[in-house]
C-alpha cells in the first residue's frame, strides 16, 4: 500500500480541542473587555424636596426661579441661554455662584426653583441641576410653569 | 540510570480535559454575572452631568427608568424591575416600596430625551406618597 494511505488509516479520528480552546478564550476575553466597556451612571445627588403641589404655595426668602421652556432655552431674569452645545451655561454657572456668595453673606438660604415646560428635555433640566450643583444650591424645588 | 518504569510512560501526555472545565466555568460565570450586573438596568441614554458623582454604595435604592421610544420624548416606557408599566401601576409599586420603607431612596434614571411632563408625572406621584429623596441618574462625561 502506499505510505499516504497509510498515513491516513492510521491518523487518529479525535475531537480537535486547540481552536474550541482558542474560541472558549475568545468569548472570555470578549465579555471581559466588554463588561469594562460599560459606562458607570453617575447622581446628581441633591436633597430635593419633593415636588411642591401647585396649592400650597412654599414661602422661600429670595428665591430664584429658572425658567426651561419648550424649545430648551434656560431662562434666569430675562436672561437667555439657547446654546445648544452648552457653551453659554458658564455664565449662567456664575451668576448662580454670585447669587449663592450673595445669599450667604445675607445668612439666607440659597434657593433655586426649576420650572420646566412640559415639552422640554429631560437633558436641559439635568443641565441646570447640575448648575446649581456646580454653585453647591442645595435648596431645588420644582415648580409648575404656569400657562 | 534511567527509570524506565509504566508509573512514568503512562501519563506523558498533557491533560486537557479539566482545562477545558475550568474555562467554560469561567464563561459562565462572567456571563451570568454580567447578567446579574444588568439587572433592572435597562440601557437608556442618560444626559450628561458634570457635577454629577459616582456612588461608592448604591445598594437600597429603587430605580425607576423612564425610557423614550424616540428622539421626540413623546412617548416612554415606566420600566421598573424590569417590567414596563403604566403610571397606575408604578402608583402601586411606589407606594408598596414606601410603606416597606419611609426613607426609600428613589433613582430616577431618566432618558435625555424624555419629555419633562413625564419626568414631572413620576416626581409627583412619588411626592404624593412620601417618596421625597430622589436621586436623577446622569453619566458624568460625555464619550
Amino acid at each position: 500500500m502506499k505510505a499516504w494511505v497509510e498515513e491516513l488509516m492510521k491518523e487518529r479520528s479525535g475531537l480537535q480541542i486547540a481552536p474550541l480552546i482558542d474560541v472558549v478564550f475568545l468569548l472570555l476575553i470578549y465579555f471581559m473587555v466588554s463588561a469594562q466597556l460599560k459606562r458607570p451612571e453617575a447622581d446628581l445627588g441633591l436633597s430635593l424636596p419633593g415636588e411642591v403641589s401647585v396649592s400650597t404655595q412654599m414661602v422661600l426668602p429670595d428665591e430664584q426661579i429658572i425658567q426651561v421652556n419648550a424649545a430648551g432655552d434656560i431662562i434666569l431674569n430675562n436672561q437667555v441661554f439657547s446654546d445648544p452645545a452648552k457653551k453659554d451655561l458658564a455664565q449662567l454657572q456664575q451668576i448662580l455662584v454670585r447669587y449663592k456668595k450673595s445669599a450667604e453673606s445675607l445668612q439666607q438660604p440659597a434657593a433655586i426653583v426649576i420650572t420646566a415646560h412640559d415639552d422640554a428635555f429631560h437633558e436641559r433640566v439635568i443641565d441646570v441641576l447640575n448648575l446649581c450643583a456646580g454653585a453647591e444650591i442645595k435648596q431645588i424645588s420644582f415648580g409648575d410653569l404656569n400657562p | 540510570m534511567r527509570l524506565n518504569t509504566s508509573f512514568f510512560d503512562d501519563d506523558d501526555e498533557f491533560n486537557m480535559a479539566p482545562m477545558i472545565d475550568m474555562v467554560f466555568l469561567l464563561l459562565i460565570f462572567f456571563m451570568v454575572a454580567s447578567h446579574m450586573v444588568k439587572m433592572d438596568r435597562t440601557p437608556v441614554e442618560l444626559p450628561v452631568a458634570s457635577e454629577s458623582k459616582v456612588p461608592e454604595q448604591r445598594a437600597n435604592r429603587t430605580l425607576i427608568t423612564l425610557r423614550s421610544v424616540d428622539r421626540s420624548g413623546e412617548n416612554i416606557d415606566i420600566v421598573m424591575n424590569l417590567q414596563v408599566m403604566d403610571v397606575d401601576q408604578l402608583k402601586e409599586r411606589v407606594e408598596s416600596v414606601m410603606t416597606k420603607d419611609a426613607e426609600a431612596v428613589i433613582c430616577l434614571r431618566a432618558d435625555r430625551y424624555v419629555k419633562h411632563r413625564h419626568v414631572k408625572q413620576v416626581l409627583d406621584l412619588c411626592a404624593e406618597r412620601g417618596a421625597v429623596d430622589i436621586i436623577f441618574a446622569a453619566f458624568e462625561a460625555d464619550l
